[in-house]
């Protein structure tokens, strides 16, 4: 009753609840907040109370640099919750932050993004952290299906759609049509594993150690997935593991590439996986109209080219693939009462 | 200098419209940038994987309505970044060539639970409509009742106060002019117009209703329908009619002048109020104002009451004594037992009364 109340003083939510970073699409308002996921946790002595100390953008610059009482964690992991009482304090603070009321505590509507390949037990987790955040109603899309809305593919028509959205933790490459997944898989291959390579490449060509920061740093700079004409360079320091000492050293976009063959591999070869099981109708549209790339990964230099040559199919980058699945999930959530139960996921 | 504003307000248009022409269109731009990179529209179909066919109508700005917007802007892009044209420059022609045209997919549903929502609102307006005809039903129900219970309360005060009358005045004094035919109040009483008169009446004042009473039996009263509605207020006026012997003396004369005979004369109501004494009627006497629940045994063991009596019933009884009475609601029970009220004070707080006459 009450949450209902409160409810008329909420706006409804879709959350893309990524490894990497949470957004939010508010209804008619568009995407409010995209902060990274991560929380700071302050717990002064053992076994005392925690408390949190930052959310977000200030949380991410908190890691690796925490002091011992404080702890900067990264909720999720592979797309799915891997703290559950994090996660939920996080998503507490994000719908508060969403909410100009101060007086009332809001009780959205919340849609939220969860991988396809996500265990009925993840799904649950994902569900009971929202709710315990204070939604109201909690509803979840299979991120492949937001990806293909927000990208503004035709879902609903009956022609095959293909969608590669890399986010942080997974990697869910899906054929849609008539609203419904005909094909998806999702692979544990993304963002992370693409900083993970880079600080094993530097870790073992370099004999340098780089946190993850300075990985990401490298990866949106000079990170290529297929060899072009031009070469870039970046030069970062690390600590010298044999010295024990800082150390500079330059990294140009071809070691790069090479760093990241492996988990770009993976990627391919699920690609070239649904392609297989794809039927033959839908293959032949996809064939004519090309794959979407979304999602943060796309945002990788030539990943498009990399996935053109080796399917022989046209790949195209969605507008704004970072947002994609958050305006997807909002989009659905705007259809809700339209189309009910069609397009959301089973728990 | 107004002559030369006006004629820039006159040029305006079509300047804009000039330069709009003059903007290239994305076409045009894709098509310059691949003969600036020296490739033929194969190798660009070849490198993009898409059609000949397909890249030479992106060159011609030939836009297919069925092909999704996405893919449209996604091909653009790949072409510009193979012929090195600037992607948001080439986008932004492309959206402003189009305008308002641009294909918005309208998503179909498929769902059933649409339908099926629709079908359960109907289903719970005809709930609603149903709950408020009860409720309504419910609040006409309770205001009917109410209404019913204060005309009774108003009719019990009139007895009371008859009853106040007759005390207050005695029979010797009694005013006989009260009870003389009036045609007046004949011509109130009158056929067409009895409900309504009635209604009228019964709140006023004990002179009025004596005087109704006495004029109701009288010659005008022409309709046979006159005669019944009046006769009710009549039985509740007998105490005063009893009373006045003398008044009734002259009523009586007056009601022999009524050719119809319809109308109970006071000799009768006369009649009447005489057996309505309790005391007189029998034996054993029970007067209900109320309904009750009762059953009465006399000497032989054999029920000679039983069952639930209404209100205003009075119930003459004769049997052998003694009898034993049970009685659901002594509160709303009179008994006389050879001619006296026998006291049930003991039986309040709803209790049931179960005691045998004559008491030991």
């Amino acid at each position: 009753m009450f949450k209902k109340l409160r409810g008329l003083f909420s706006n409804d939510l879709s959350i893309d609840l990524g490894t990497a970073n949470t957004l939010i699409y508010v209804k008619e308002k568009g995407i409010v907040l995209n902060e990274p996921s991560v929380v700071a946790i302050r717990q002064d002595r053992a076994g005392g109370s925690k408390s949190v100390a930052a959310v977000g953008t200030a949380a991410k610059q908190m890691l690796g640099r925490t002091p011992g009482n404080i702890k900067a964690i990264r909720p999720m992991k592979d797309g799915v919750i891997a703290d559950f009482h994090v996660t939920e304090k996080m998503l507490q603070h994000f719908i508060k932050q969403v909410h100009e009321n101060n007086y009332l505590r809001p009780s959205p509507r919340v849609l939220v993004c969860v991988p396809y390949g996500a265990t009925q037990v993840e799904r649950r987790a994902i569900r009971e952290s929202a709710l315990g955040a204070g939604a109201r109603q909690v509803v979840l899309i299979d991120e492949p299906m937001a990806a293909a809305i927000g990208a503004g593919l035709p879902v609903s028509e009956a022609t095959g759609s293909m969608v590669i959205d890399i986010g942080g933790g997974t990697t869910e490459v899906a054929i849609i049509s008539l609203n419904g997944v005909v094909y998806s898989s999702s692979v544990r291959i993304g963002g992370d594993k693409f900083d993970e390579a880079i600080i094993s490449y530097v870790r073992r060509n370099f004999g340098s150690l780089i946190g993850d920061a300075t990985a990401e740093r490298i990866k949106h700079e000079i990170g290529t997935a297929y060899p072009g004409d031009e070469v870039r360079e970046i030069e970062v320091r690390g600590r010298n593991l044999a010295e024990g000492v800082p150390r500079s050293f330059t990294l140009t976009s071809n070691e790069i590439l090479e760093a990241l063959q492996e988990p770009l591999m993976g990627i391919v070869a699920a690609v070239m996986t649904a392609l297989e099981q794809s039927p033959p109708e839908l293959a032949s549209d996809i064939s004519e109209r090309g794959m979407v790339l979304t999602g943060g990964g796309a945002l990788l230099r030539d990943l498009d080219r990399l996935l053109m040559e080796e399917t022989g199919i046209p790949v195209i980058v969605a507008d704004d693939p970072l947002t994609c699945v958050a305006r997807g999930g909002g989009k659905a959530l705007e259809l809700i009462d339209e189309h009910g139960g069609d397009l959301f996921s089973d728990e | 200098m107004t002559n030369k504003n006006e004629s820039d307000e006159d040029l305006q248009p079509e300047v804009v419209e000039e330069l709009v022409s003059q903007r290239p269109t994305p076409g045009e731009l894709l098509r310059l940038g691949r003969e600036n990179m020296g490739l033929s529209v194969g190798q660009v179909a070849d490198r993009l994987r898409l059609r000949q066919q397909q890249i030479q109508e992106l060159e011609d700005d030939v836009f297919t309505a069925h092909v999704s917007g996405t893919y449209i802007r996604g091909y653009l892009r790949s072409y510009a970044k193979l012929v090195q044209v600037n992607e948001t420059e080439i986008i932004a022609a492309y959206e402003h060539l189009i305008g308002d045209q641009a294909p918005k997919g309208q998503m179909q549903s498929f769902s059933r639970k649409t339908s099926i929502e629709t079908q359960d609102n109907r289903l719970m307006l005809v709930t609603w409509i149903i709950v408020l005809i009860l409720i309504g039903s419910v609040a006409v129900f309770v205001w009917q009742k109410f209404v019913d219970d204060r005309d009774q309360a108003s009719s019990s005060n009139i007895e009371s106060s008859f009853e106040v009358t007759d005390s207050a005045t005695g029979n010797d004094t009694a005013d006989i002019e009260g009870l003389q035919p009036d045609n007046d109040q004949l011509g109130a009483v009158d056929s067409g117009e009895n409900e309504s008169t009635l209604e009228q009446l019964e709140p006023t004042t004990v002179d009025t209703a004596a005087e109704t009473a006495a004029s109701a039996p009288g010659p005008e009263s022409e309709s046979e329908g006159s005669g019944t509605p009046v006769a009710p207020i009549l039985d509740t006026r007998t105490l005063v009619a009893n009373n006045v012997d003398d008044s009734a003396n002259t009523t009586a004369e007056a009601a022999d002048n009524d050719p119809a005979g319809d109308t109970p004369s006071i000799n009768t109501i006369q009649e009447q109020s005489e057996n309505t004494d309790p005391a007189s009627q029998g034996e054993l006497v029970l007067v209900f104002s109320g309904d009750s629940w009762i059953r009465i045994e006399d000497d032989t063991g054999e029920a000679i009451a039983y069952g639930v009596k209404q209100s205003g019933y009075t119930m003459p009884l004769d049997g052998t004594a003694p009898y034993d009475l049970t009685l659901g609601a002594p509160s709303v029970v009179a008994v006389y037992f050879r001619g006296e009220r026998v006291d049930l004070s003991e039986f309040s707080g709803g209790r049931i009364a179960r005691f045998t006459l004559p008491r030991s």
